[in-house]
């Protein structure tokens, strides 16, 4: 979060327009977001359509005055929910599932990395990403967006739980990740 | 709370640098005398360090397309704002929005409404229809349907087809019904989708 600011959504206590608000948000979140959701298992093409959707979503909620209290929670709860409708829907098949999404790619999108070191990493990050999809849906959230880099600060404020409660979530799922792959 | 318990409830924080000095200081203290709270540490630190590692793998994998920024701005343009507003109209009305509803929509697969609903009543989304913008205008329509009719649109439902239900209906902008929240005490049935 940028100095100044809070998640919480006084970021935009002394706002201009709420397009440039939205906009702000969107230079802010759209990475994490992203990673966020390709973490949950969708693909990059609706990663990206649900991204769109939220930050027009929040734009338009910016305009009608929508509530603020929590701006961050708030734009991750509509991407997941558009994700949901995605997948829901049965005119739309191209989100995959969470295995497939772990083990795509055909070859190294970073031209530094050999094949060999990229299939390493995709074995790594498979096994890591089905243990991740084993546990309870809390401490999955919690682990989903600390993938997408978020403070645990952060991921306490989109989960809606107090900073020192992700801790003990964080401790428990950490403890079952291990068991999970050693 | 046990030394322990305090300890690894400060995880998050001494990862996030957000431990005051004095905090920070005792769980150092702790943890170089304690072997269970170092294991711990020593484990979060492992997994930790592999979900961001996944994350930025998933991310190479599929950078973020360039220009979407740009493609995003000029769709933010202003929309006139309407009040929501709950109408009572008579059944008769009422039955031609949900019969254009039923008309409109692709046979879909059915959907099941879950045995136990909290009360009171939620609506229940028709199957397979694009979704709602949350920011959408909305009517409710309080109307008497037949099950028929709910089956018709998708849902599952274990009842006389012929039995009348008093049910709101969500309608959207568009005037396509949306979902439906039952409100007569009906028997619905099946384990959901």
């Amino acid at each position: 979060m940028a100095d100044g600011e809070t998640a919480d959504g006084t970021k935009a206590a002394a706002s201009d327009e709420p397009r440039e608000e939205a906009l702000r948000w969107f230079d802010e979140l759209r990475d994490p977001l992203r990673r966020y959701l390709l973490c949950t298992g969708a693909s990059a093409a609706d990663a990206d359509d649900a991204i769109q959707e939220t930050f027009l979503k929040l734009y338009r909620h910016l305009e009608r005055k929508g509530d603020r209290s929590n701006l961050y929670g708030w734009v991750f709860q509509v991407a997941r929910n558009y994700l949901r409708d995605v997948r829901r829907s049965a005119r739309r098949q191209r989100t995959v599932q969470l295995d497939e999404a772990m083990t795509r790619g055909g070859g190294p999108a970073d031209p530094q990395l050999g094949p060999e070191h990229c299939a390493l990493d995709g074995e790594r990050v498979r096994r890591l990403r089905a243990a991740v999809a084993k546990l309870p849906e809390q401490q999955r959230e919690c682990m989903l967006l600390r993938s997408a880099g978020l403070r645990y600060r952060e991921i306490a404020e989109i989960l809606g739980i107090h900073t020192a409660s992700v801790g003990t979530l964080v401790h428990r799922a950490t403890a079952r990740l291990t068991e999970e792959l050693s | 709370m046990t030394d322990c318990a305090r300890a690894l409830g400060m995880l998050a924080q001494f990862v996030d640098n957000d431990l005051a000095r004095e905090q920070a200081a005792w769980l150092k203290t702790h943890v170089a005398g304690c072997a269970g709270c170092r294991a711990a540490f020593a484990d979060f630190e492992k997994i930790d360090s592999q979900l961001i590692a996944s994350g930025q793998y998933l991310e190479r994998q599929s950078p973020p397309p360039a220009g979407a920024r740009a493609e995003l701005a000029p769709k933010m343009v202003t929309v006139p704002v309407r009040r929501q507003v709950t109408r009572w109209i008579p059944a008769a009305a009422a039955a031609a929005v949900i019969a254009a509803a039923v008309g409109l929509m692709p046979i879909a697969p059915r959907r099941t409404l879950h045995a136990v609903d909290p009360a009171p009543a939620r609506f229940v989304r028709i199957p397979y229809l694009p979704p709602l913008d949350p920011q959408e205008n909305t009517t409710i329509v309080r109307m008497d349907i037949r099950v028929a009719t709910l089956i018709a649109v998708g849902y599952r439902v274990a009842a006389d087809p012929e039995q009348i239900v008093s049910a709101e209906v969500l309608v959207g902008e568009d005037g396509r019904a949306q979902a439906v929240r039952v409100l007569s005490d009906i028997d619905w049935n099946g384990t959901g989708d």
